[in-house]
């Protein structure tokens, strides 16, 4: 992963946390131009969906990539972990995401 | 009879055998016969047309939900159910028309979801600065959260918008026992007007928000 993707993955967690602090851990997936974030949060409700969404660049807020994010309850990162559920297509497998958050970093 | 011959009782079990492979046969075909309308009914039609035809197919269908919606609030203390109902499909509509704009392959994936609305909305309320033409304030993405957790593919046995459930020892009913319809029935909360006028806005500016 691109330093800059990270930072903005780890940017985007630290501000998601602000509307969700039940946020439990983010990951990034690695190999593409623009960040695809996998949040999992203790608020989530289990749908078994992985369904991403994309939301465009802002560089006038230092976001230069587009955000691509997914949400998972814990249940459903049990059931990735698992190979019960896929990530999207192109996102590769859980082994290869990359870990950006976790809630112990609360202190940002 | 028992066989002596060693040949003939080889002959035998091969015969047996070729009779069990037959009815293993057999027995698959008519398990595939029962099983394919079951996956047929399961299994959408594949996609023959374009993001943009759905897009644009789903915005107006969401529409059309909605003027029935803004129809039935005008009598709001009776219909606060059903016009809950209506916007949580205008809700679950932009959704899909947005996916089917911003992420193509997983819109053909998850077009027939329950969960798109839900997922959405989560998204959108950690996104909201990055998409200021859809003019999502917090309180608004509150009320749409709401209602798309009351959807039974969300809520499981939980309550929700479609039927009647159990608690406390009666029976509730979502227009008489589901806040968000409440709040939608209160004047003074103000979610009614907000809600139609969000929903409406961001029908009208679908086009606006990917730029």
């Amino acid at each position: 992963v691109q330093p800059a993707i990270s930072d903005q993955a780890r940017k985007l967690a630290l501000e998601h946390r602000k509307s969700d602090p039940e946020l439990f851990e983010v990951y990034v997936a690695p190999g593409a131009d623009e960040v695809r974030m996998v949040e999992v949060s203790k608020s989530a409700y289990t749908t078994r969906e992985v369904i991403p969404f994309r939301f465009g660049a802002r560089p006038e807020s230092e976001l230069p990539f587009d955000t691509v994010m997914v949400l998972l309850s814990l249940e459903e990162l049990q059931l990735l972990r698992d190979e019960k559920l896929e990530l999207p297509e192109g996102w590769g497998e859980f082994g290869g995401l990359i870990l950006v958050y976790r809630e112990d970093d609360a202190g940002g | 009879m028992r066989v002596a011959d060693p040949k003939a009782r080889v002959e035998d079990t091969l015969r047996e055998l070729d009779d069990l492979h037959e009815r293993q046969g057999q027995l698959h075909e008519k398990l595939r016969k029962r099983l394919d309308p079951v996956l047929a009914s399961v299994s959408p039609p594949a996609v023959q047309l374009d993001s943009d035809a759905w897009a644009d197919a789903l915005r107006d269908a969401a529409r059309r939900d909605l003027a029935a919606a803004k129809t039935l609030a005008a009598s709001m203390d009776e219909h606060a159910g059903a016009v809950a109902m209506l916007l949580q499909m205008v809700f679950e509509k932009l959704a899909k028309a947005y996916l089917a704009r911003t992420e193509w392959n997983a819109f053909v994936k998850h077009r027939r979801s329950h969960a798109a609305a839900y997922l959405f909305t989560q998204a959108l309320k950690r996104n909201r600065e990055r998409l200021p033409k859809v003019g999502a304030s917090s309180r608004v993405l509150l009320w749409v959260e709401a209602l798309t957790r009351a959807h039974p593919a969300i809520a499981k046995s939980g309550p929700h918008l479609e039927y009647p459930w159990e608690q406390g020892g009666r029976v509730c009913s979502p227009s008489r026992d589901l806040p968000i319809v409440h709040e939608l029935s209160d004047l003074q909360s103000g979610a009614a007007p907000h809600l139609l006028k969000f929903a409406a806005y961001f029908i009208d500016n679908f086009d606006e928000v990917f730029r």
